[in-house]
C-alpha cells in the first residue's frame, strides 16, 4: 500500500483545530486581572457556544442566560451536518487528537484496538447522569464539560506550572549570574524574561487548593490517549455524547465507492472517533468527528463525505 | 452485562464527581459561613475578579503586613478578602470573623474615632470617601471602593452584607449598661489585652466622659469572679503605690481606692461583683460616674 | 561598616559570583567632601485644596527641599544608576496618604536625571498585591512619565545578603538594589499601629523579601540593621499629607491631615525624628529612632543640625 499525500481536507481540519486552540489560549490569557487595562470577558465565548452548559443550566434553574442561545446554533449545525465540532473546533479534542497521533503503534495494532467499542456508550450514560443531576440541582456538568475541564486544568495547573518553571529557570540564571569574561548571560536572559512577563506570563500568580487533584485528573485523561485513541472524546465526553445524540442522522454522510474498495481496512487505522468507516451501511455518524483521516488514508480513494438529501438513495 | 458495567462505572464517576468537591472544600465551618456571606449573586451585579481569598492569624500579614498585628491581637479567627468590580468601580471586600461580638466591636472601635461620619449600618458603622466600615454580630466588615460612583456601590454592598449576616444589629449588651450621662458618643471601646499596658485590666470596656471640657475615662474590667476582681484591684493599687500614690477612698465606698501618678494621671477605682471599675482622670465631683456604673452594671 | 566586616561581606558576595556594587550607598567620606546642610525642610505657606494645586505644591516643595541641601548634583553624579524607593506598599490612592505622593516621586526622578544619572529605577516590595498598588498609588504612571523604570518586584530576584546585624545576620534583599550606585529613600510620614510611626528607616523594609512578619519580633533592631546596611545617599520625606491614625494601611480620609512639608536630609535618625514630631511624637517614643542614635547612625536632635528652613508659596 503506497503512502498517499494527506488530503487537503485533513490539512484544513488541522488548521481549524490549531486556530481554535490558539483562540482558546488567547482568550485564556486575556482573562487575567489587570487593573489598568481591563479585558477578559471573551473567555465566555467558548462556554456560550456549549450546548451542554445551556441544557444543564436550564434544567437546574429553568432559565437560560441569553448568551447561551449561541449554543443552539452549534446543536442545530450538528443535527444537520454531524459532529464536526469535535473534529474541527473543540480545543480539548484537538489536544487529545495530538496525543493520539504521538502514539507509536503499527497499523495492525491500531486496527485491533481503535475500532468501535461498545464502551463508547459510557459517555451517553454519563450524559444522562449529568442531566438528571442537573434537574435535581447538582452541577456535575462543570466537572465533565470539556471546556470547563480544559480551562480549569490550564488555569490551576498548567499556567502556574509553566510560570513557575520559567521563573525558576530565569531565577537560577539571575542568582548564579554565569558569564564568560565581561559577558553575562543575564544581559540576554533578563530582557527575554521581561518580554515574557509583559506578554504571556501572569503578573501575580495565585495558587489554588486542590490543584494537585486537577493535575492528576488532567494528566490521566491526556495519557489515556496512549491506551485508546481519543479516549476522552470516545468514552467520557458528555458534550460529545450530546452532539452524538443530536448528530445521529446528519445530512453529511460517508460515501464509499464499492467498486474501488477492497476491504483493506486502512481507513480504520487512523479513525479518530471509532465510527466504523469501513462499514458504510453500519457507519456510526454519532461517533464520527468528520476528521477526514479515513478519506485521506484510503489508498484507492474510495471514501468521501457528501451531502445526502433525506429520503434519497442510501 | 456490558451495559450494567457501564452504568456502574458512570455512577461511580458521578459519585467521585460529587465527593471530590466535598473533600476539597474547606472543612472549616467559619470559612463556610464567610463564604455564604460573600457568595454570588453580588450586590448591584458586581462581578468578582478572582475567587475569594481566606486569611488566618498566621498569614494575615501576607495581605496587610504591619497592619495585621492588631487584628491578630484582637483575636481574629479568619478573614475573607474579595475583589469585585461593577462598571467603573473596583470594590475591595474584607470581612473579618473576629470570633465573638465583643472582639468584633473591639476591633471596630480600635479603628474608630469619635469625629467620623457615622451611619446606621449593622450595629454601627461609618463612612468616608471610598470606604465603609461597620460591625455586626461577630463580623467586622471593611469595604473600600475606587472609581466614579464608588460610594453608592459600597452602600449597596454594606446593606446586602448586613442583611445576610442577620437581623440582629445590637451592640454588645454591656455597652448599653455603661453610664450614658455625659458620655462622649462613639468613644466606647473593648480592649481584650493590656488596657493602658496592664494585663490585670484586661479585658475591659472603656468609655470617655466629658465634664466642661475635662475628659475622663471609665474602664470596666471583667474578672473571672469576685475574688479575681479583688485581686486585680490589689494589683492596681500596687502599681500606683509604686509609681505614684494610692490611698483608700471610703467616701466613695468601703474598699474603693484613689491615687495618681505622673504619666497616667489620677484615678478612682472600686470593685463591683466580678468587675473592676476604674475611672481615670475624674473631674472633681464626678466620682458619681463610678457609682452610676456600679448601679447599672449590677 | 569597618574594614573587617566589609572584607567578609565582599567575600560572601564573591561566592555568589557577581561583582556587585555594594552598600553603603553613601560613604561618609564621599558626603563629607561635599559641603552642605544635613537637613532641609520646605514648608508651604498655604494648604490648597484642588488636586492640581496640591500637585504643584508637592513638586515645588520637593525641589526646594533638595535645593536646600545644595541641589541633587551634590548626591548624584554623571552616569549613576539610582534607585528611588518610595512607599508603594498599599492599594490606596494618594489622597489616603498610605503611599508616597506621586508628584514628589516624579520630581525626584526628574532632578536625578538632570543631575546626570544614566538610569533611574523606582520600585518597592508592596505589602498589598503589587500590581494594584503600583497603579492605584499613581506612582507607576508618574515615575514612568518622568522617564524612570518602574516595575513590580519579582520573587526570584531576592538574594540572601549578609547584613551582620544585631537582629538580622542575613536576609533576602532585592538583587537589583544591590547593583545600583545610589539609593534615595522617599518615605511618607504615617502613624503605625505597631511601632507608633513609619518613617524613613521603616520604609527600607521595602527592599527586603522573605517572611517579613518575622521583623516584628524585634522591629527596633531589625530596622536599624537595615538602615545601617543600606545607608541611603539621601532621604526625602513626604509630609504633604500625613496619616495620623490607623496606619500603616489607612483608608479613611478623616485620618489624613495636611502638613504641607517636604524634608530632605542625609541623617536618617534626624529626619525620622523630625517626621515623628509632625505626628506629635517625641523621638523617645519610637524605638528604632532611639536605637539608630544609639548605634551612631545619626542624632535625634535634628535642630542641632541647623536645618535649612524654606517657606514656599
Amino acid at each position: 500500500m503506497a503512502r498517499r499525500r494527506t488530503s487537503w481536507q485533513v490539512w484544513l481540519r488541522r488548521i481549524s483545530q490549531a486556530g481554535f486552540s490558539v483562540l482558546f489560549l488567547y482568550v485564556f490569557l486575556q482573562a487575567e486581572y489587570r487593573p489598568i487595562n481591563r479585558t477578559g470577558g471573551h473567555v465566555r465565548l467558548f462556554f456560550d457556544l456549549d450546548p451542554l452548559v445551556m441544557i444543564s443550566s436550564w434544567l437546574a434553574s429553568h432559565q437560560v442566560v441569553s448568551g447561551l442561545l449561541l449554543s443552539l446554533v452549534i446543536l442545530g449545525l450538528t443535527a444537520l451536518f454531524g459532529r464536526w465540532f469535535c473534529g474541527w473546533v473543540c480545543p480539548f479534542g484537538a489536544l487529545h487528537h495530538l496525543m493520539t497521533s504521538l502514539r507509536t503503534r503499527t497499523a495492525k495494532q491500531k486496527i485491533a484496538t481503535d475500532g468501535y467499542s461498545r464502551w463508547q456508550k459510557t459517555k451517553y450514560y454519563l450524559l444522562g447522569a449529568i442531566l438528571v443531576a442537573a434537574f435535581m440541582g447538582v452541577n456535575l456538568a462543570g466537572w465533565f464539560d470539556p471546556f470547563a475541564f480544559l480551562y480549569r486544568s490550564a488555569a490551576l495547573v498548567l499556567y502556574p506550572g509553566l510560570n513557575d518553571g520559567i521563573a525558576w529557570v530565569f531565577g537560577w540564571i539571575y542568582q548564579h549570574d554565569p558569564g564568560i569574561g565581561s559577558f553575562k548571560v543575564t544581559s540576554i536572559s533578563e530582557p527575554v524574561y521581561e518580554f515574557l512577563r509583559h506578554s504571556v506570563l501572569p503578573n501575580a500568580q495565585p495558587y489554588f487548593y486542590g490543584a494537585v487533584w486537577i493535575a492528576v485528573a488532567f494528566f490521566a485523561v491526556v495519557l489515556l490517549n496512549l491506551y485508546r485513541a481519543r479516549f476522552w472524546c470516545r468514552y467520557v465526553c458528555p458534550l460529545g455524547a450530546l452532539l452524538g445524540v443530536a448528530g445521529k442522522n446528519p445530512l453529511v454522510q460517508i460515501e464509499r465507492n464499492e467498486d474501488a474498495c477492497n476491504q483493506c481496512r486502512v481507513c480504520v487505522v487512523d479513525c479518530q472517533g471509532g465510527a466504523d468507516p469501513e462499514a458504510t451501511a453500519n457507519w456510526r455518524p454519532a461517533e464520527c468527528f468528520y476528521c477526514w483521516n479515513c478519506q485521506s488514508a484510503c489508498p484507492h480513494e474510495a471514501l468521501t463525505f457528501s451531502i445526502r438529501v433525506p429520503g434519497g438513495r442510501q | 452485562m456490558l451495559r450494567l458495567v457501564s452504568l456502574f462505572a458512570v455512577l461511580l464517576a458521578a459519585g467521585c464527581g460529587l465527593m471530590l468537591p466535598l473533600s476539597l472544600r474547606a472543612q472549616d465551618l467559619d470559612r463556610q459561613a464567610l463564604e455564604r456571606l460573600v457568595a454570588a449573586p453580588f450586590p448591584v451585579d458586581s462581578a468578582s475578579q478572582s475567587p475569594p481569598v481566606f486569611y488566618g492569624p498566621g498569614n494575615l500579614y501576607e495581605y496587610m503586613d504591619g497592619g495585621a498585628d492588631i487584628f491578630v491581637l484582637y483575636g481574629m479567627k479568619t478573614m475573607l478578602h474579595l475583589d469585585a468590580k461593577v462598571q467603573a468601580v473596583d470594590v475591595t471586600v474584607d470581612v473579618f470573623d473576629m470570633g465573638s461580638p465583643n472582639a468584633a466591636f473591639g476591633m471596630y472601635a480600635a479603628e474608630r474615632s469619635p469625629e467620623y461620619d457615622f451611619i446606621a449600618m449593622g450595629a454601627e458603622g461609618y463612612r468616608n470617601t471610598g470606604i465603609i466600615n461597620f460591625v455586626q454580630s461577630r463580623y467586622y466588615i471593611k469595604l473600600a471602593g475606587f472609581g466614579d460612583g464608588a460610594d453608592t456601590v459600597l452602600g449597596a454592598w454594606a446593606k446586602a452584607l448586613s442583611a445576610r449576616i442577620g437581623s440582629d444589629t445590637s451592640l454588645p449588651e454591656m455597652l448599653t449598661r455603661l453610664p450614658s450621662d455625659r458620655r462622649k458618643p462613639h468613644s466606647e471601646q473593648y480592649i481584650p489585652n493590656d488596657p493602658l499596658g496592664h494585663a490585670f485590666l484586661g479585658p475591659a470596656y472603656v468609655a470617655s466622659y466629658e465634664f466642661n471640657g475635662h475628659e475622663s475615662k471609665l474602664f470596666v474590667t471583667l474578672a473571672q469572679n469576685a475574688d479575681d476582681a479583688q485581686e486585680r484591684l490589689k494589683q492596681l493599687q500596687a502599681h500606683f503605690a509604686k509609681t505614684g500614690e494610692c490611698v483608700a477612698a471610703p467616701e466613695i465606698e468601703a474598699g474603693a481606692i484613689k491615687g495618681k501618678n505622673s504619666f497616667e494621671g489620677s484615678f478612682v477605682a472600686k470593685v463591683q461583683g466580678n468587675m473592676l471599675l476604674l475611672l481615670l482622670n475624674p473631674a472633681p465631683g464626678t466620682e458619681q460616674i463610678l457609682r452610676e456604673a456600679a448601679a447599672r452594671l449590677h | 561598616m569597618n574594614d573587617n566586616s566589609r572584607r567578609d561581606f565582599l567575600k560572601t558576595c564573591a561566592l555568589i559570583g557577581a561583582a556587585m556594587k555594594l552598600g553603603p550607598f553613601a560613604g561618609e567620606a564621599a558626603l563629607a567632601a561635599t559641603a552642605g546642610p544635613a537637613l532641609s525642610i520646605a514648608h508651604f505657606r498655604s494648604s490648597p485644596q484642588s488636586a492640581d494645586a496640591i500637585a504643584a505644591e508637592a513638586r515645588k516643595l520637593t525641589q526646594e527641599a533638595v535645593n536646600g541641601l545644595g541641589g541633587m548634583g551634590r548626591f548624584i553624579g554623571k552616569g549613576d544608576v539610582v534607585w528611588i524607593k518610595p512607599n508603594i506598599g498599599w492599594n490606596r490612592v494618594p489622597e489616603q496618604a498610605a503611599t508616597t505622593n506621586p508628584d514628589v516621586v516624579a520630581t525626584l526622578v526628574s532632578l536625578t536625571f538632570q543631575a546626570g544619572a544614566r538610569r533611574v529605577i523606582v520600585s518597592d516590595n508592596s505589602c498589598n498585591p503589587s500590581v494594584a498598588c503600583f497603579a492605584r498609588s499613581g506612582i507607576q504612571q508618574a515615575a514612568q512619565k518622568a522617564g524612570a523604570d518602574c516595575f513590580t518586584m519579582e520573587d526570584r530576584k531576592f538574594r540572601k545578603t549578609n547584613l551582620n546585624g544585631k537582629a538580622l545576620p542575613a536576609w533576602e534583599l532585592y538583587g537589583d538594589v544591590l547593583g545600583v550606585n545610589k539609593f534615595i529613600n522617599v518615605p511618607i510620614v504615617k502613624h503605625h499601629g505597631l511601632c507608633k510611626a513609619t518613617l524613613g528607616m521603616k520604609n527600607l523594609m521595602g527592599v527586603a523579601g522573605g517572611q517579613r512578619n518575622r521583623f516584628h519580633q524585634d522591629l527596633t533592631n531589625t530596622l536599624v540593621d537595615l538602615a545601617t546596611f543600606i545607608r541611603p545617599t539621601l532621604v526625602v520625606m513626604d509630609a504633604v499629607r500625613v496619616l495620623v491614625a490607623n496606619g500603616p494601611v489607612g483608608g479613611n480620609l478623616a485620618d489624613v491631615k495636611r502638613r504641607d512639608t517636604v524634608a530632605a536630609g542625609t541623617d536618617q535618625v534626624a529626619i525620622d525624628a523630625f517626621g515623628a514630631a509632625l505626628l506629635g511624637y517625641k523621638p523617645q517614643e519610637i524605638g528604632y529612632v532611639m536605637e539608630g542614635q544609639a548605634r551612631r547612625l545619626g542624632t535625634i536632635d535634628f535642630e542641632s543640625l541647623k536645618p535649612r528652613r524654606i517657606e514656599v508659596g
